[in-house]
């Protein structure tokens, strides 16, 4: 669906979402140098049909879009389980009005930040939050070995347990079917 | 048959064929019966045949000799082949006799002088041939010969004989022989007639003429001869009688010579009667024509009493009474001559006498004496008809001749008496009888009483104006009485013109007095008329002024309130524009701002000290920019009435800390004391819009912090004095005022400036932008802010010594004001024409269960790859995300293309759910194209699809889907559905 400037094969991935073209690039400059694979999307039911596609560590939302907006596109995500717990970043021009930072907020946003933002505060963020998901992937990677160790050690158990009992056979099938 | 019998046959018709009819053969021939038969048939047919020829020889007989052309054969008598032969003659006999008969007729006609028939050429139809045809064109032609002859001389015996057109000719063309003779004869014959009678004829003209020298000249002979000589023995003595009688009238009629008598001799008989009675009639004229002159002579000396006296008779008799009568009427007409003369004379001299007269009583004493006398009148008066002062109508004696006044005023009413009567009566009265006493004619020696009296009224169209009276001795003759008849008319004319001057003169004399009046008065009313006029032209003036005014008025107000009302339009576009404006500036900044502050830090190191330098000053004026249109935005919202304020309880010490951390900086860098103080003992609090007074209290103390080179800036934060009142309802009524006064040292404003930099884009003076930048737009904003908030921003500076902006607000956020005006869309509404989305049903049903249910179904989904084809995303995610809940990996395709080759490239894909509408390809097509796929002939499709449409089912069926369901879907009914297919 769309291209993206510097990609990072198996880097998490970043979902920008803003109707202008040239924000994107903005934020694809300011995230330039991370390890991450920026995705775009110019509009939030774009940004919905990635995130059917994709996993995503983290993505930048621009409040102020046609169509559907930063807040109702944050409500789907926000409703689905598989997508409820990737942390939003809102970027939004009317800073003047509080209520929509509640909005925001309220929408599930982990932080609000208006424009003219500090780029570099943006790109501290954006770090932090592929940081939190590399942590996350290595720690359910690590549980999942765990479970395969323990799983192993069990049908080692098993078939050691077979052995004792003098039935060989039944013991190499063990093994056999964890492979 | 004996021998001797043929014998006897053979002999007899040998002689029957010479001709022979007489013989037979004797019965006593016969030897038996048979040839007792033959002989007698033999004597029959000779008998026959001597019959037959005797007819023939009758009929030749009668026809040939006799012309009996009517006689024909018996034909009856005639059997067998004789029948043929009668006709033949019978025909013959008819061809010839026809055309005779017709040549007969003709000739017979002829002869008795018919000579209008003519031979029929043919006959029965059949035209005749030969001979007849001959005969019959010469009879023909003979007819016209003789009827054309006799047609020449009977026309020439008409016209000479009968007519007597003299000269005509005979013209018969085409003969000859005799009949040419006898025209010849008879055109010499009428020639000769001819020419006798028009030499007889014009010898008798000539004589007739008078003409008696002519003779008749031409030959003649016989009767015509006599006829010649007699003739011409009556002109001889015709002539000379003529000369004779000719001679004597010259001399009695033409030379005067009276007393001639005629001498003609060798005449006698009547001749001679005739010539005495000229000598008697001669010397009978001499005679009269003598009277006549004599008297005629008298008549032209004047004398008209002749009369001629002489007998006569006849036309000198009538002559004579002409001339008697001639003279009486002469004498007449004389006499009349005369009186008319008279009468003319008269008339016109006393018309004249009447002329120019404008005085009533001197017209009636002129007409008294000249006419009285004139009609030999010795008595004469003239009545005036005059009208009284009370309308009544008297006749006054006014003129009289020879009248002696019996001593009373003489005066009558119209009817009164006989002047009156014919005033009345309009008409002359005259008394031939005058009564004793009734008038006298006086005179120094005696008296006498009138013997006529005439009453006479003088009128004008019908109207009287007086009367006239006169009375003779004698009796008035005629002429005089016509005389007077005139001149009253005449007299008539005059009154009236002399009445009718002098009423115009009255007229004229009393318009003249009355136009003198007139001319007085007006010239006084004039005066008053012309100041009334001014007055008038004042007063209009005036009105029109007022009139002018007025409307100048209304039409400064009409475009006053047009402008008025322009400019709220202008300005709420202005505003509208500004705020629509400023987004769409800020938005594209803020990415520029973005990129300027990445290429300023020169994260990569590769760019230039210049390059950075550049990036820097891009981010920077980009950053200026930012914030001038964040002013612009600011102001034209509070313009537009929709800064929105939203009040919070606002701890003083956050105030000062935010001015701490944003301002100190800036001071310490310029080297000015930057200080907070606060008044009382504790920090007030307010309850207003935290973010709105912050803004307000950066843009005052920024400026202090600008405007100040040495120094000092404070903030003195504290409760108001009580006392002032500001003169804005909020702070008045305000429970308690909070003061914010921003002091500085810096160069202060001039004071008559101070109320100008309230004002937007507006500084001081003109070189403050150059020195100090800014836009001019800080304090206006910051003013309408504080108004905002229910407060104020009060200045007092001193000119190079220092300001102090000072910003009251009340200490709770007064309600919003009641009447704010409606809130303008940021977003342009739709453009027409777009593509207005359709309006697709949800999906799902909204779940009430937010928590999945176990039931056998969704475990026999758990760990289904399911593959969504729908382009409407919002759905599909709420479905996904249920989907997922109970286990499912879902895929998703939002078109059909992509939904086949995600077909195509998971082959784990257990079921598929189908939308049926999807722009481009719709789900029937996508569905189409798996099934076209041989490995995907079994694979699950689901359509799912908004209200069905009769027939969609059917379609979808056939074009290959498993199962169907409509839309809103329930989550449990789709679960159970989507179980049933996938194993
Ligand atoms: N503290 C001050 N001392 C002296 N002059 C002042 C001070 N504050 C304001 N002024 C005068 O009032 C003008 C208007 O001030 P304002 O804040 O509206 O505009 P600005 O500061 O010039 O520009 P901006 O605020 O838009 O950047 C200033 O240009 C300056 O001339
Ligand atoms: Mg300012």
């Amino acid at each position: 669906m769309t291209a993206t400037n510097d990609r990072v094969p198996g880097a998490p991935k970043v979902l920008m979402v803003d109707d202008r073209r040239e924000n994107l690039v903005a934020l694809a400059a300011i995230l330039q140098g991370l390890p991450v694979e920026p995705v775009t999307a110019a509009s939030g039911e774009e940004a919905l049909k990635r995130l059917l596609v994709d996993d995503f560590a983290v993505i930048l939302l621009d409040a102020q879009m046609p169509g559907m907006d930063g807040f109702e596109t944050a409500a789907h995500i926000k409703q689905r389980e598989r997508t409820r717990h990737v942390p939003i970043i809102f970027l939004t021009a009317v800073d003047r009005d509080a209520h929509l930072a509640f909005r925001g907020y309220a929408a599930g946003a982990v932080d609000y930040l208006t424009k003219p933002f500090d780029p570099w505060a943006l790109r501290a963020k954006v770090s932090v939050f592929v940081d939190l998901w590399t942590k996350n992937r290595q720690l359910s990677e690590q549980a999942a070995t765990a479970a395969r160790y323990a799983a192993l050690a069990a049908t080692v158990e098993e078939a050691l347990g077979h052995l004792d009992q003098g039935s060989p056979e039944k013991a190499a099938a063990v093994l056999r079917s964890v492979g | 048959m004996d021998s001797a019998l043929l014998t006897l046959l053979a002999d007899a018709l040998g002689r029957v064929q010479q001709g022979d009819f007489q013989v037979r053969i004797p019965q006593a021939t016969a030897s038996d019966q048979e040839e007792e038969g033959v002989i007698d048939r033999f004597n029959q047919v000779v008998e026959q045949l001597g019959r037959r020829n005797q007819d023939l020889i009758r009929i030749a007989q009668i026809v040939g000799r006799e012309g009996e052309l009517t006689e024909r054969l018996p034909i009856n008598d005639y059997p067998g082949e004789w029948a043929g032969g009668v006709q033949a003659v019978n025909s013959l006999i008819d061809d010839l006799g026809r055309p005779t008969t017709e040549i007969a007729r003709v000739i017979v006609a002829v002869a008795d002088g018919d000579l209008s028939q003519k031979m029929a050429l043919e006959i029965d139809g059949q035209p005749m041939r030969g001979e007849f045809l001959r005969i019959g064109r010469t009879v023909n032609t003979m007819v016209d010969q003789l009827s054309s002859f006799a047609d020449e001389v009977t026309r020439v015996a008409r016209e000479v004989g009968t007519e007597g057109k003299l000269g005509g000719q005979a013209k018969v063309t085409g003969v000859s022989g005799t009949w040419r003779d006898l025209t010849y004869n008879v055109n010499f014959m009428a020639s000769n007639l001819t020419a006798q009678v028009r030499n007889i004829a014009s010898v008798a003209t000539a004589v007739a003429k008078g003409d008696l020298s002519q003779k008749i000249t031409i030959d003649a002979q016989g009767e015509i001869l006599e006829l010649k000589s007699t003739m011409n023995t009556m002109v001889d003595q015709l002539s000379s009688f003529g000369d004779e009688v000719t001679r004597v009238a010259r001399e009695v009629g033409s030379e005067g010579k009276l007393g001639g008598q005629a001498q003609v001799r060798g005449v006698s008989g009547t001749w001679k009667d005739l010539t005495e009675n000229v000598n008697q009639l001669a010397s009978t004229l001499t005679t009269q024509l003598r009277a006549i002159a004599r008297v005629s002579t008298a008549v032209t000396r004047g004398d008209l009493t002749q009369r001629i006296t002489v007998a006569a008779q006849g036309e000198v008799a009538e002559l004579k009474d002409n001339i008697n009568q001639m003279i009486v009427t002469l004498r007449e007409t004389t006499k009349k001559n005369a009186e008319q003369d008279w009468l003319n004379s008269n008339m016109a001299r006393v018309s004249g006498l009447l002329q120019g007269q404008r005085d009533l009583n001197e017209v009636c004493r002129m007409i008294m004496d000249e006419v009285t006398p004139l009609v030999d009148a010795q008595v004469g008066a003239f009545f005036l008809q005059q009208e009284g002062q009370d309308g009544t109508v008297r006749l006054r004696l006014t003129g009289s001749y020879g009248y002696v006044p019996e001593g009373y005023s003489v005066d009558f009413a119209p009817g009164e008496g006989l002047v009156g009567q014919a005033v009345a009566a309009r008409r002359t009265i005259r008394i031939t009888q005058t009564p004793p006493g009734y008038l006298t004619v006086r005179s120094g020696l005696g008296s006498a009483p009138p013997a006529d009296v005439v009453v006479l009224p003088v009128l004008f169209e019908g109207q009287p104006l007086g009367v006239i009276e006169f009375g003779s001795l004698s009796t008035f003759s005629e002429l005089h009485l016509t005389f007077l008849d005139r001149l009253v008319a005449t007299i008539g004319v005059a009154l009236n013109t002399i009445r009718a001057n002098q009423r115009t003169e009255e007229l004229l004399s009393q318009s003249q007095r009355l136009a003198l009046e007139l001319q007085e008065q007006s010239g006084e009313m004039s005066r008053t008329n012309l100041e009334l006029e001014e007055k008038a032209a004042l007063l209009s003036e005036q009105n029109r002024n007022i009139e002018i005014k007025n409307q100048e008025i209304e039409m400064a107000r009409l475009g006053l309130e047009e402008k008025a009302q322009q400019l709220a339009l202008a300005s709420q576009y202005k505003s509208e524009f500004l705020a629509n404006m400023s987004h769409e500036l800020r938005t594209p900044l803020n990415s520029l701002l973005l990129l300027a502050r990445l290429l300023a830090d020169n994260t990569e190191r590769n760019l230039s000290e210049k390059q950075i330098e550049f990036a820097r000053t891009i981010h920077n004026a980009g950053s200026d920019l930012l914030s001038l249109i964040d002013d612009i935005l600011d102001l034209s919202k509070i313009e537009a009435g929709r800064m929105d304020v939203e009040a919070s309880n606002v701890e003083l010490s956050e105030i000062s800390e935010y001015v701490e951390r944003a301002f100190r900086p800036q001071a310490e860098e310029k080297g000015l004391k930057l200080r907070v103080d606060t008044i009382g003992e504790t920090m007030p609090m307010v309850y207003t819009d935290a973010q709105r007074l912050q803004q307000i209290l950066r843009n005052l103390l920024s400026n202090a912090v600008k405007f100040t080179d040495s120094g000092s800036v404070t903030l003195t934060i504290g409760n108001a004095a009580p006392a002032e009142p500001f003169g804005v309802p909020t702070l008045d009524s305000a429970a308690k005022v909070v003061a914010f006064a921003v002091h500085d040292t810096g160069i202060g404003v001039p004071a008559e400036k101070l109320s100008l930099i309230f004002d937007e884009f507006q500084q001081a003076d003109g070189t403050t932008s150059r020195k100090y930048g800014g836009t001019g737009l800080g304090l206006s904003i910051s003013r309408k802010l504080a108004q905002l908030l229910g407060g104020t921003i009060l200045v007092e500076s001193t000119l190079n010594e220092g300001s102090t902006f000072t910003l009251y607000l009340p200490d709770v956020l007064p309600g919003l004001p009641a009447n704010r005006p409606a809130q303008f869309a940021t977003r342009p509404a739709p453009l027409q024409g777009m593509p207005v989305t359709r309006p697709n049903p949800a999906i799902l049903r909204p779940v009430s269960r937010p928590e999945p249910v176990q039931t056998p179904s969704t475990r026999r989904l758990d760990g289904a790859c399911v593959l969504i084809v729908d382009d409407d995303v919002r759905n599909v995610f709420a479905l996904t995300s249920a989907l997922e809940l109970h286990g499912m990996t879902v895929l998703y395709a939002d078109n059909g293309a992509e939904g086949v080759r995600l077909t195509t490239e998971h082959p784990e894909v257990d079921i598929v759910l189908m939308d049926a509408m999807m722009p481009d390809m719709d789900g029937n097509e996508t569905t189409q194209a798996i099934r076209r796929m041989p490995e995907f002939a079994d694979l699950p499709i689901v359509f799912l699809t908004a209200k069905a449409m009769p027939g969609d089912r059917e379609k979808a069926i056939a074009a290959g889907a498993s199962d169907y369901i409509t839309k809103p879907v329930d989550l449990d009914d789709l679960l159970e559905l989507m179980a049933g297919w996938v194993q």
